[in-house]
């Protein structure tokens, strides 16, 4: 199943890992429910869609292996990967479709996973697949909790970069990242093979350069959509179906979800006709002045 | 020793991160529950004349390593020391602010234990059978309960949801200690500049009073909200279109994926109020929101509303609010 790596004369061929994952619609998720027992969440009518910060991901990794004005040629190759069940196909073929050249679906059910076994899975198949970067979402909108990419850092050994804003290849090899932290703007400079996880502003016009795209090149904001040729296309790249243990025993579950709840919401307000009327509700009601 | 150990985040070498007083708060109310201790564990360059002021705050130690391995802020320096101590101690909890720093360091280290992580924790229920943690799902939809199966759990806390620890006497002894080497990736990656953002205004996750505003005040975000949050005290806040179109800096930007805030009160201007932003405010105590649009999804969530346009709308809430104190 592992692909040599191809050494095209000094032009270092960089492999990229952009991990996807399927996530209930986000700008639904106050429709979500618990069920009776509290013991699920009931998501079963709601659309599913990639992640945002992951379809943020694979954008990065395009740019970062192509010359923006001929996004066409590919300098790299970008593998994306799924954990989930066959639902996940769909959007894998669509990252094909965008410009991704291989995909992996390692068959599961979401219930088998947690944090360290998604990451475990990861870093095995990035190993594997000597990849040169991962480059990843920062937080899966479902389950909020930033942590698989850094999981993922500590299991390989390698140097992460979160929460990435900008990416540019100083070579193949060494990429000039800045980070948005509390405060101001990190910049740091990272040899490969490392964990990236990217942040919103990844999508910016000039966020991601590679050492093809000249410097006055702006992309088009957000991410790319692929054309009709390029999706008839995708049907024959590779999309491989791995079970969840080919990489070894799976590790002991780190946690385990036991009840859901509702938060409580709060009754709803009022509209108010004029400043002067605000300034004296909020210091004789609400006493917040 | 403490079976509950807290780390301290530093903020340039100069002073303690007001957030890491609120982690303290959640880690005493946690150890109450226990029946155990906490200790402390600062770590930095150059932050011996630090050690004094966290000794008041109650813990049974207060662990110093001071060494320039922290001089470049990066979790690859900091897993290696934090092991020790943990190895040290026999630690099984343990606490940390989510600040971007923690956001960043403390997964990597629950990887490097093979432990569990409870991100962004807003509470724990100790109960007979263990530990419930509590921690919001689905941009704040759904609150979940969960439970640690390792036998050392790190958590994050969403530290807007707790009160700054205060002083309480107390005299924590001090503990010194020889700093690990850092990480073999960290030779591979290396800090190469930092711009701090000039903000005069008080920090988003600590203040009382934030105003924030959205797509609709474009190049005017600062002229129009500069006065409104001044007149306030207030921290200036933004919705992620406001930061992406570049008229707000993006460490303003509250929600889902910015930064949850819980002030006494929050002021949304211009803003429509989607579920990535809600989630990051609706634990404020009161909301205001100035609006055009009576049917945007912020009134919902606001308290009081203002309809009408916010460019004439908030210079007068400013002439309004400073009449206000004049007169009491
Ligand atoms: C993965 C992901 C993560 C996200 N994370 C966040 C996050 O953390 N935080 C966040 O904020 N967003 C986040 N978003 C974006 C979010 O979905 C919304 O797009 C965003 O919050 C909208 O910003 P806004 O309210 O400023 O703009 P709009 O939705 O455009 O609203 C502008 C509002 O201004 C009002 N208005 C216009 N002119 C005037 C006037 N003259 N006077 C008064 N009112 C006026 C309008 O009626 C409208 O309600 C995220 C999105 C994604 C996909
Ligand atoms: N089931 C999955 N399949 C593929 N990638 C995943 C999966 N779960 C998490 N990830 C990746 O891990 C990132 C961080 O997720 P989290 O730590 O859960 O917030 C996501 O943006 C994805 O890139």
């Amino acid at each position: 199943m592992s692909f040599r790596r191809a050494q095209v004369q000094d032009a270092i061929f960089v492999r990229i890992l952009v991990p996807l994952k399927l996530v209930p619609d986000p700008d639904n998720a106050n429709k979500i429910r618990v069920s009776d027992d509290n013991q699920r969440l009931d998501i079963c009518s709601m659309e599913q869609k990639a992640n945002p910060f992951d379809e943020y991901a694979l954008e990065a990794a395009l740019r970062l292996t192509e010359d923006g004005r001929a996004p066409r040629a590919r300098q790299g190759e970008i593998v994306v990967v799924s954990l989930g069940s066959s639902e996940t196909e769909v959007m894998l073929r669509a990252g094909l479709a965008t410009g991704a050249d291989r995909a992996f679906r390692i068959a599961t059910s979401d219930d088998a996973l947690d944090a360290g076994r998604v990451a475990h899975v990861l870093s095995r198949l990035a190993a594997q697949e000597s990849c040169d970067l991962v480059l990843m979402g920062k937080q899966s909108v479902d389950g909020d909790s930033n942590e698989v990419g850094q999981r993922i850092a500590a299991m390989l050994g390698w140097p992460q970069v979160t929460f990435a804003s900008k990416i540019l290849a100083h070579s193949e090899s060494r990429l000039e990242v800045e980070r948005e932290i509390d405060g101001g703007i990190q910049r740091v400079l990272v040899a490969l093979p490392a964990v990236i996880t990217v942040d919103l502003r990844i999508v910016a016009p000039d966020a991601v350069r590679s050492k093809l795209t000249s410097e006055d090149f702006q992309y088009a904001p957000g991410v790319r959509f692929a054309p009709l040729p390029a999706i008839m296309q995708a049907r024959r790249k590779q999309l491989s179906i791995v079970e969840l243990d080919a990489f070894g025993p799976l590790p002991k579950r780190t946690m385990r979800y036991m009840r859901y709840e509702l938060p409580t919401s709060k009754a709803g307000g009022r509209v108010v006709s004029t400043p002067s009327e605000l300034v004296r509700l909020l210091a004789s009601e609400a006493k917040v002045l | 020793m403490s079976k509950v150990i807290v780390f301290l985040e530093v903020k340039d070498s100069e002073a303690l991160r007001p957030a890491s007083l609120h982690a303290i708060t959640f880690a005493r109310s946690l150890s109450q529950s226990l029946g155990q201790s906490y200790s402390l564990v600062l770590m930095g360059s150059d932050i011996s004349h630090l050690a004094e002021t966290v000794r008041g705050y109650g813990a049974e130690q207060v662990y110093v390593i001071d060494s320039p391995v922290f001089s470049e802020p990066l979790a690859e320096n900091f897993v290696p020391s934090l092991c020790r101590v943990i190895e040290h101690t026999h630690a099984s909890f343990i606490i940390g602010a989510a600040t971007a720093a923690g956001k960043d360091l403390l997964p990597r280290l629950a990887g490097t234990l093979a432990s569990a992580f409870i991100s962004d924790c807003v509470g724990a229920e100790v109960g007979a059978n263990g530990i419930l943690w509590k921690r919001p799902l689905c941009a704040g939809n759904v609150i979940a309960f969960c439970e640690s199966c390792t036998d050392c759990t790190v958590v994050s806390v969403r530290h807007a949801e707790f009160e700054a620890a205060c002083t309480n006497g107390g005299f924590s002894p001090i503990v010194l200690f020889d700093a690990a080497p850092a990480e073999a990736a960290a030779q591979r990656i290396q800090l190469f500049g930092y711009d701090k953002l000039d903000n005069p205004r008080p920090e988003l996750t600590e203040a009382r009073v934030v105003v924030s505003g959205g797509r609709a005040l474009a190049g005017r975000f600062f002229e129009i909200l500069g006065p409104l949050a001044d007149t306030l005290g207030a921290a200036l806040g933004a919705t992620r279109a406001a930061c992406d179109g570049g008229f707000a800096p993006g460490d303003f930007q509250v929600g889902q994926t910015g930064k949850v805030v819980a002030p006494d009160l929050y002021v949304a201007v211009g803003i429509s109020g989607a579920i990535q932003h809600v989630a990051g405010m609706k634990g404020a105590r009161v909301v205001v929101a100035i609006n055009s649009d009576p049917n945007a999804p912020i009134v919902s969530v606001a308290d009081y509303t203002l309809v009408g346009d916010l460019f004439e709308l908030v210079p007068e809430l400013v002439g309004e609010l400073k009449r206000h104190t004049k007169n009491s």
